[in-house]
């Protein structure tokens, strides 16, 4: 209760010490603003305090595997390219990598290039989708319409490489389902040159503004041993100092071909990372992906763009064996583990998808913090729900 | 260190752990069977023994095939980048008419943390409760996390039937086709 006699000045009143309190309960969700897909919060609160979270999901479970047990082989990388909507093409090239492995199939080199392209700029997409989010939980306007005025520069050249802007279904077993359009390699060239202008605003707006720098310093601070005993990968894990990325790794597609500039190892970090670390890790990655896709301009090689061995009769099968199809996605590692028994129908398709990891360190990140701040947090984690509930 | 040495050291130090070790497809993967209540050890082993040191799991594969449940275990090296697959098969024991048994498997999470996830997705889904030596007899009954609470069976099994309604919303099949096969889907 409340001590009159301390009422003679508000100060003392309103002051965290105080202001009195009790343990409450707040149910958010499952649908929300931030997130890209239902999940529900259940946080237990001290006044403004988040003292205890628990994390309900299955909201946006499909059923996915189990449907692709019943379609056929030729409907399997569409199917897989909706596993994450927003990456539609990881999705479908770890598929197809897996099926390639499994017939022994040997992809033309310009196929290979082109994937590339179409996943550095799913990347972008991706990374430009992520600070939207980020700039909503904020209720930073300008920067949304500037990301999004942006992010439409992407989707233009996905409309004019498939005729689609959204989970185009580009890729298939072999190759890729055409070659590029006229004019598209030299807008991937614009968009590359209008990169690092636009980078260079995000930093001046975002990244290095004193208001942002103050809210997100030391918030929701993700440790490399956290990351490691979850599972978490990808831009989450390279910002809290871990160094492993697929594409340098184990080289798939063209990834071999390309220099991915400067040693990545001799980064310094803290092995901690914080909201604004993430974000600044994003916004490396897309100045990464655009030389990367500078590089792939220069040295797409000519020829098929796709493979003579995979025939484009409906009944297409694949012949008994497994594989495991592997990419990195702008979320983090992403598998594909596909098995066939040399019918028509895969024997079980199985994915592995980063944002798994990155639900189970939430509760950890969201304690001890403001509950105004829980949406930032989750915003900065980038978690594909998705592709967490399959 | 090499991988023939470390099967050779998991023989070693968990005698008839072994059962074969083959490649996985056509990767330059190597598969390694084992017994099924020797997973606890060798996951231990592989993590703390300094030579080997396995200490990521990059996920857990599972499938059914000739009613038993194959789990797969992508294992890695962070510091050597060696990777690993380990192989664990679980026969589905039948009940009655039904193949509803749950099947036990041993938890790996003491060895990597990480595993967590990927069990309890696992769990719900096929129908098998990962074990720890301090669980308790009540404790060992599968949890709902993705699914409703009231969720009856384990719908990635083969054997599983389709509901023909759920909360009394009827589904939109074609009366008597209840599995896969049998709605022979054509796309």
């Amino acid at each position: 209760m409340l001590d009159k006699s301390s009422h003679s000045s508000l100060a003392p009143l309103f002051s965290p010490e105080t202001i009195p309190t009790e343990t409450r309960s707040l149910v958010i969700g499952p649908y929300n603003q931030i997130l890209s897909g239902p999940l529900q919060m259940k946080l237990l609160t001290d006044g403004e305090m988040v003292v205890q979270a628990e994390f309900a999901r299955g909201y946006a479970h499909r059923g996915i595997e189990k449907a692709m047990e019943s379609i056929q082989w030729r409907a399997i990388p569409f199917y897989a390219g909706k596993i994450d909507p927003e990456n539609a093409v990881f999705g479908e090239v770890a598929v197809c990598l897996a099926i390639e492995e499994i017939s022994g199939v040997e992809i033309p080199l310009r196929a290979q290039a082109i994937r590339c392209l179409l996943m550095e700029l799913s990347r972008i997409s991706s990374h430009l989708r992520y600070l939207v989010g980020l700039a909503e939980s904020l209720d930073f306007q300008t920067l949304k319409h500037f990301l999004l005025r942006d992010r439409e520069k992407v989707l233009d050249l996905f409309e004019l490489l498939a005729g689609a802007r959204y989970g185009n279904g580009f890729v298939r077993p072999g190759g890729v389902r055409d070659d590029v359009t006229d004019g598209f390699i030299e807008r991937v060239n614009e968009f590359c040159e209008l990169i690092p202008v636009r980078v260079r605003e995000y930093n001046d707006l975002f990244s290095f503004n004193e208001v942002f720098i103050g809210r997100a310093r030391g918030l929701g601070e993700l440790t490399a041993d956290l990351c490691f005993r979850s599972g978490v990968t990808g831009p989450n894990f390279r910002a809290s100092g871990g160094n492993f990325d697929l594409r340098l790794a184990r080289p798939y597609s063209f990834y071999n071909h390309l220099d991915f500039g400067g040693d990545t190892s001799t980064r310094v970090l803290a092995g901690v990372s914080d909201v604004h670390e993430r974000v600044v890790e994003r916004i490396r990655e897309i100045e990464q992906s655009r030389s990367l896709l500078s590089q792939l301009i220069e040295r797409i090689p000519s020829g098929p763009h796709l493979s003579d061995a995979v025939g484009v009769e409906v009944k297409y099968t694949v012949p008994p064996g497994e594989a495991v199809g592997e990419v990195e996605s702008p979320r983090g590692h992403f598998c594909a583990h596909v098995v066939s028994d040399g019918s028509i129908k895969p024997t079980r398709v199985q994915f592995r998808a980063p944002s798994l990891g990155v639900l189970q360190v939430c509760p950890d990140l969201v304690a001890n913090i403001r509950i105004d701040d829980v949406f930032l947090v989750l915003a900065s984690l980038d978690i594909g729900i998705s592709e967490a509930d399959r | 260190m090499e991988l023939t040495e470390i099967i050779s050291r998991i023989e070693t130090q968990v005698p008839g752990a072994v059962i074969e070790a083959r490649p996985l497809g056509r990767a330059n993967l190597l598969s390694v069977w084992l017994e099924k209540q020797s997973i606890y050890q060798v996951a231990e082993l592989l993590v703390v023994d300094k030579d080997t040191r396995l200490d990521w799991l990059e996920f857990i594969g599972c499938m059914e095939i000739d009613k038993a449940l194959l789990l797969t275990y992508f294992i890695r090296s962070m510091t050597s980048g060696h990777r690993l697959a380990l192989r664990v098969s679980l026969p589905i024991e039948t009940v009655g008419q039904k193949s509803e048994a749950i099947v036990r498997a041993w938890s790996v999470t003491h060895a990597w943390p990480m595993a967590l996830a990927f069990e309890q997705e696992l769990s719900e889904l096929f129908g098998i409760y990962f074990d720890h030596p301090l669980s308790r007899p009540e404790d060992r009954k599968i949890v709902r996390r993705i699914l409703p609470e009231n969720w009856v069976g384990y719908p990635f099994r083969k054997s599983y039937v389709f509901p023909m309604e759920v909360h009394d919303i009827p589904h939109h099949r074609p009366s008597g086709r209840t599995s896969p096969d049998e709605f022979g889907v054509i796309i």
